[in-house]
């Protein structure tokens, strides 16, 4: 499977999310505000019971926060945006 | 530099045709262009819609590439950077389009002068800048710690807030995979920052 084929940093650990395609969609919708309420309480239910993938899923959702921020970083009024990527220091 | 032939040129993957560019091989730019032209058109035609628009902007975005090409580095694929560069240029394109439809619209005829937006206040204290690029300085290092497959999707996830189905396009990968490394990589950053950026104040 195409999940599998993935290179994981070597001490995370292996959770449901990186086995089951359908718990991935769940975890993205979950994290980008998109399940319905019955599925959020649901989602949530499976969290409590299973801590790796809570705990995974706390990680993910403080990166994205974190991620969030810098985002928030480079908002630049238009036409002083740089087109650059981040990984690119544009010197011109 | 010695000579090299087309055809070996072509043989080479994206990055190593860019670090011939940057130095001095031109002909391997061209070969760039090529390979990316017609991709970069109708990856661009989603965005505007108009092909003239798309002409402007695979043109623009090859000139950028021509330009920053010492600005580009290995440990981004040449692929992302290079979209990177094009969906900015669109994404700037529609907000000017769009503020100037604004401006038409919404124009007070009565007002004839011609007063600047006011800026937000945004009440940030200088201590408050300081911590804040700190922290910026540490998200930053983090990042560039993940490896290039996790940070490709959450960079255009997450940074250049690109949709999924445009990041499966860019990282040339299926839709259950691109999500699956966000999701892997903003948790491995979060971990990175965990442990390596503010150790011990966060516990699980």
């Amino acid at each position: 499977m195409d999940l599998f084929n993935i290179y994981y940093p070597l001490f995370m650990d292996i959770t449901e999310f990186d086995r089951d395609n359908i718990l991935t969609e769940f975890l993205t919708d979950y994290l980008d505000g998109k399940l319905g309420r019955a599925e959020h309480r649901s989602f949530e239910e499976y969290l409590a019971r299973n801590k790796k993938e809570r705990e995974f899923v706390r990680k993910a959702m403080m990166g994205k926060k974190a991620l969030s921020r810098m985002a928030a970083q480079f908002e630049l009024p238009v036409g002083e945006k740089d087109t650059s990527s981040l990984t690119a220091t544009d010197n011109h | 530099m010695e000579a090299m032939s087309r055809a070996k040129l072509q043989q080479m993957s994206d990055e190593d045709l860019m670090e011939h560019f940057q130095s001095g091989y031109e002909e391997a730019f061209n070969l760039l262009v090529d390979r990316y032209q017609d991709r970069l058109h109708n990856f661009l035609y989603r965005y505007t819609h108009n092909h003239q628009d798309c002409e402007d902007l695979v043109q623009e975005t090859f000139f950028r590439v021509f330009r920053s090409r010492h600005s580009y580095e290995r440990i981004a694929k040449f692929s992302t950077w290079m979209y990177t560069i094009a969906i900015n240029l669109a994404k700037s394109l529609y907000k000017k389009k769009k503020r100037m439809t604004t401006v038409t619209i919404h124009k007070d005829p009565d007002d004839s002068e011609d007063r600047p937006m006011k800026l937000e206040d945004t009440g940030i204290l200088p201590d408050d800048s300081l911590h804040e690029k700190m922290c910026m300085d540490e998200l930053e290092k983090a990042l560039m710690e993940l490896s290039e497959d996790f940070r490709e999707v959450v960079v255009l996830r997450d940074i250049q807030q690109l949709t999924y189905e445009e990041i499966a396009e860019i990282a040339d990968l299926p839709m259950g995979t691109v999500k699956s490394r966000i999701n892997r990589g903003r948790a491995h950053l979060q971990e990175l920052l965990e442990n390596h950026v503010y150790p011990g104040t966060i516990s699980a």
